[in-house]
């Protein structure tokens, strides 16, 4: 076996452990959370542990390329379920903004226009309801689960974006490294968690912004070799 | 059309949907500056003086811009009270319910999340700079992150500083966390490297573990803090709601605590006005409830058993009531319906 493949064996092993270690804590997390009604402490421990577990054997052995997408994935996929799993906890949508958009999309549905907005300011600044109105016609969704929705692209979308950041701006030999240790704190960070959950219009504000940063920097630099 | 051309106009588009898709116009003013410093650093200025001139003016229209909403609030509070002693009177000095203190080291572990990521950034920002600078190369590329994540920074800072109601702090950090996050991780990765000694590589290891604790210490206590209100509702208020609106005249209103007649909503009768009084059927009845009573007029009442922090008020606070109005509710009106969570009282004679 030539050295290439012994460095690929190893580093395969080890995300097959850490992934496995971390899944299994982090199911362990959401069926506690489950049990007891109650998402503190079980699914905290559990996210904090499993984001440790995938983050740390980056930062200890630098794996190869191909094996740095499967743990950015896997971090996606702890993100997404991380801020939905609230929601299956609670019977109806957290926080007191999230209503009173629902109700403003089911208005907009009705009426086919804005201007049924019960506020002046979203009347122009409308976009956040037209792109939740957008997803329940294009789902079939009801506006509540339109809202669910919100948690999963936020879910994908920041991490992925702090990843891609990271990775453009770190020394080529680091830039997997930088991409992993962002989305894996991106995954957690509680302002970002939190208004995934609570979704309101800055949620998408903070989304649209993130891409628009990503744009500015593939298309003004689109060299990556920043160091 | 040239890359010029094709990125500049995406540009547009993007900070059009951007001002459009939220009310704060820093965010705007954010992607504007972004640009101006972008397009700057491309021109013949030296590249020092270039990085200083442009960091410099962005760090000063930030705490401009900030302070300019921290004016306009401070005026706005002052017309409020103004105008409003004796509402304000009640509120501050209600007899019958007090105030719910915070502890300092829970308001330091609601906040752990930013402080921890903002000064790490910060550090990471300093220390990348100093890098840069010594090695003299041009590293334009890294400049407007830096940029925008000095602006994001001051913001948070100042937004934290003075105080939650003058502005939304979680909402600018919120915009500020993935770029800063960006930085601790440039910074972390430089600690680890191969090339670094032990103790730096600890510390690598050290900063990651403690960022990623520090997010969810933060975060642990948000849905069910016990010293916070009840951000949502359990199915047998959602179903006490339901029953109040299948079963209640559409002309008679029935008195509830602010959070349910704002998040309760009822999808046949819609509300208007974010923070009226009054939601379709629904009228709130703090602050009376907060003075040991309930105005004589209520004909209905929908109280829920199991609250018990009130919040989510337009005059801000968490309350605990020092009575039961249960007692009184029991003695005054008929209770016709409870789900467990919540009963549906109406008027009796008393």
């Amino acid at each position: 076996m030539d050295g290439f493949s012994r460095v690929m064996t190893s580093s395969r092993r080890i995300f097959r452990v850490s992934a496995s270690a971390a899944v299994l804590v982090f199911a362990g997390g959401i069926f506690a959370a489950h049990s007891t009604g109650s998402a503190y402490p079980a699914l905290p421990i559990s996210i904090t542990i499993a984001t440790l577990l995938v983050v740390l054997p980056v930062l200890w052995d630098d794996p190869l390329t191909s094996i740095y997408l499967r743990y950015l994935s896997i971090l996606i996929g702890f993100a997404v379920l991380y801020r939905l799993v609230p929601f299956i906890l609670t019977a109806g949508l957290i926080g007191i903004d999230p209503h009173w958009y629902a109700v403003q999309v089911e208005e907009v549905r009705g009426i086919g226009h804005t201007e049924s907005i019960d506020s002046p300011y979203y009347r122009v600044a409308s976009l956040y309801i037209v792109f939740l109105s957008i997803i329940t016609e294009v789902t079939g969704l009801d506006s509540e689960q339109a809202i669910y929705i919100m948690a999963a692209v936020a879910g994908i979308s920041l991490p992925l974006f702090g990843a891609i950041l990271a990775y453009r701006l770190a020394p080529r030999d680091h830039q997997n490294r930088a991409m992993i240790v962002s989305a894996g704190v991106l995954l957690v960070s509680g302002t970002a968690v939190r208004y995934a959950f609570w979704p309101v219009a800055q949620t998408y504000a903070v989304i649209i912004f993130t891409l628009t940063m990503i744009v500015i920097v593939r298309f003004r630099y689109p060299d990556p070799d920043l160091e | 059309m040239t890359p010029h051309w094709k990125s500049s106009l995406l540009l547009i588009i993007c900070i059009v949907a951007l001002a459009l898709s939220h009310k704060l116009p820093i965010f705007a003013l954010t992607i504007l500056l972004f640009v101006l410093v972008i397009e700057g650093s491309k021109s013949s200025i030296a590249p020092e003086l270039n990085r200083l001139f442009f960091i410099s003016a962005m760090l000063l229209i930030g705490v401009w811009a900030i302070t300019s909403e921290y004016i306009a609030n401070v005026v706005h509070r002052g017309l409020f009270l103004a105008e409003g002693l004796n509402i304000q009177r009640e509120l501050y000095e209600p007899s019958a319910a007090v105030r719910v203190e915070t502890r300092p080291l829970t308001t330091f572990r609601r906040h752990v999340n930013w402080i921890v990521i903002s000064t790490l950034a910060g550090i990471s920002w300093t220390y990348i700079l100093i890098q840069d600078w010594r090695k003299n190369r041009c590293h334009s590329k890294f400049l407007p992150v830096l940029a925008c994540a000095a602006i994001l920074m001051v913001l948070s800072a100042v937004a934290i500083a003075s105080g939650s109601t003058v502005a939304n702090p979680i909402r600018i950090i919120a915009l500020a966390e993935p770029v800063l996050v960006a930085f601790v991780a440039l910074l972390t990765i430089r600690l680890v490297d191969a090339k670094s000694e032990f103790s730096l590589q600890l510390l690598g290891f050290t900063l990651v573990v403690l960022v990623i604790i520090s997010q969810t210490v933060a975060l642990g206590g948000m849905i069910d803090e016990p010293d916070s209100p009840r951000s949502h509702l359990t199915s047998a208020e959602q179903d006490a709601f339901g029953w109040t609106l299948h079963y209640t005249p559409s002309s008679s209103v029935t008195y509830t605590d602010a959070y349910l007649v704002r998040a309760g909503v009822d999808p046949n009768n819609l509300p208007r006005g974010y923070w009226s009084r009054q939601r379709g059927a629904f009228q709130y009845f703090e602050p009376a409830v907060f003075n040991g009573s309930f105005v004589p007029r209520q004909d209905r009442v929908l109280y829920r058993t199991n609250v018990e922090i009130y919040g989510h008020l337009p005059w801000g606070g968490y309350w605990e009531l020092t009575w039961n109005p249960e007692v009184l509710l029991d003695k005054c009106l008929n209770k016709v319906y409870s789900s467990g969570d919540a009963t549906h009282y109406t008027r009796d004679h008393c």
